[in-house]
């Protein structure tokens, strides 16, 4: 019941992205967050982390996503990952792996469950090499190594899909088998560092195709809603089918920033700061959060896809046109007519 | 790192539930009085405007429910969680036994008959 998904008022987010940390040990081309480390006025101390944790229990905010920067790179990390499970709230980590060791894997068995996503940017070392930087596929890989070693429970190997991996694809999926992991592919969007190789790494009309047909032979392939503009019939019940900014899902920076989701990091998306009003608050009154929720994009309603992706991602359209209001230019219709933005 | 990804298992899906257009049952309406609902460890549930959203940690799966004010979730968190289900009239009742069910085979409840 698509429709009344979208128009459905959540009283709190079902999942917090919370970019726990701009420190980072990798400098990915891609790499959506790499504006926050600069633009930031640092990291919320540990005793907000706490409030802020204290807060999403209150809300009852289903799952709490944590990226960076490397999170495993916060002194205090597992104390703030500690504190989430303490308070049954889902916890998911995105990293690189490279700071995996032994003691590190026991702490997160101990707190099962904790959801790992390990990035890794294709199934050959030079792919991955030239996004991710040198020698960085052998020592995600010594990562990944580790927890299918140990028998890590819930992991994943997530792939930002690029004109320079989308043809691994499928070796990807099979490495990520090898190693017990489920697959997880997401869509490269134009934030952070990726604005400045937009056009170098975005798919081609052709990719976008494939892409799309790749992804309806395998519904087992996670997505986390990433390519919903282009999404397949096949997977209809699969996601939400519409982008969650501040209905579904926020953001929240390391310093504390509010967003509605962690592709608009922009200033002009700011809604707030959990240093200064509790997360509730912002998410039920923010003006910007408002602007999402009565988001329209008109010209897309008499489209025979409109219940698959409600117009796409905003992110990416503000990005090509200035404009929220216009369709994602990869939409799957605009994709096959060969309208697509340029 | 920290690239295009956006973190783990964002990709919820999602199903809606509906009390309005079930069918009535007299077995249905005596499974309501007859057990308990249990919230498995895996699963949470909150109050919505709507009625109650589920949320299974296992997949990251989403279920709507319109049940307005015929249930009511149990706490966030804690060692034995119970569905409260509110005293309803014979049509009303039997939808949302049916529902219950519905819940039951997701694997969203338990149900657990009485001693």
């Amino acid at each position: 019941m698509p429709s009344s998904l979208t128009s459905t008022r959540l009283r709190a987010p079902v999942n917090v992205t919370w970019e726990i940390t701009g420190a980072c040990n990798l400098r990915c081309r891609h790499c959506l967050s790499a504006g926050l480390r600069t633009r930031g006025h640092g990291e919320l101390d540990l005793a907000h982390c706490r409030e802020l944790i204290d807060e999403l229990a209150r809300m009852q905010v289903f799952q709490v996503n944590f990226g960076g920067g490397e999170p495993f790179l916060r002194a205090d990390f597992l104390d703030i990952l500690r504190c989430v499970h303490e308070r049954g709230i889902t916890a998911c980590v995105s990293t690189n792996g490279t700071v995996l060791d032994d003691a590190l894997v026991d702490e997160l068995l101990a707190m099962a469950p904790v959801y790992l996503q390990v990035s890794l940017d294709g199934a050959r070392a030079e792919t991955n090499d030239t996004i991710r930087g040198d020698g960085t596929f052998e020592r995600i890989l010594a990562g990944i190594e580790l927890l299918s070693r140990r028998g890590y429970p819930d992991l994943s190997l997530n792939m930002v899909v690029t004109r320079l991996n989308v043809s691994e694809i499928g070796e990807f999926d099979r490495l990520a088998r090898h190693y017990g992991a489920k697959t997880r592919l997401s869509r490269f969007r134009p934030s952070g560092r990726a604005c400045g190789v937009w056009e170098d790494y975005r798919l081609d009309r052709e990719q976008l195709l494939q892409l799309s047909a790749f992804l309806g032979d395998h519904p087992e392939i996670l997505t986390g809603d990433s390519f919903f503009a282009l999404t397949p019939d096949g997977r209809r019940a699969l996601g939400l089918n519409m982008c969650g900014a501040a209905k579904m899902t926020c953001a929240v920076a390391p310093d504390g920033g509010v967003y509605p989701c962690a592709f608009l990091c922009a200033p002009e998306f700011l809604a707030g700061n959990v240093t200064s009003a509790p997360l509730g608050q912002i998410f039920g009154s923010s003006p910007v959060f408002e602007r999402f929720r009565t988001l329209e994009v008109e010209i897309c309603r008499a489209c025979d896809r409109f219940s698959l992706c409600h117009g796409g991602c905003p992110a990416i359209a503000c990005f090509l046109t200035e404009s929220m209001d216009l369709p994602d230019p990869e939409c799957l219709r605009a994709v096959v007519s060969g309208k697509e933005v340029a | 790192m920290r690239t295009g990804r956006r973190s783990s298992r964002r990709s919820r899906s999602r199903t809606w539930l509906s009390t309005v257009s079930v069918e009535s049952t007299e077995t249905a309406t005596h499974a309501v009085e007859a057990a308990e609902y249990l919230v498995p460890h895996w699963v949470r549930v909150r109050r919505e405007d709507f009625g109650i959203l589920f949320y299974d940690a296992r997949s990251a799966r989403l279920t709507f429910v319109a049940s307005g004010d015929s249930l009511e979730p149990p706490p966030f968190t804690g060692t034995r969680r119970a569905l409260r289900v509110a005293t309803l009239d014979g049509s009303r009742q039997a939808a949302v036994a049916r529902l219950l069910q519905d819940l039951v085979r997701r694997g969203l409840i338990i149900a657990v008959e009485p001693d």
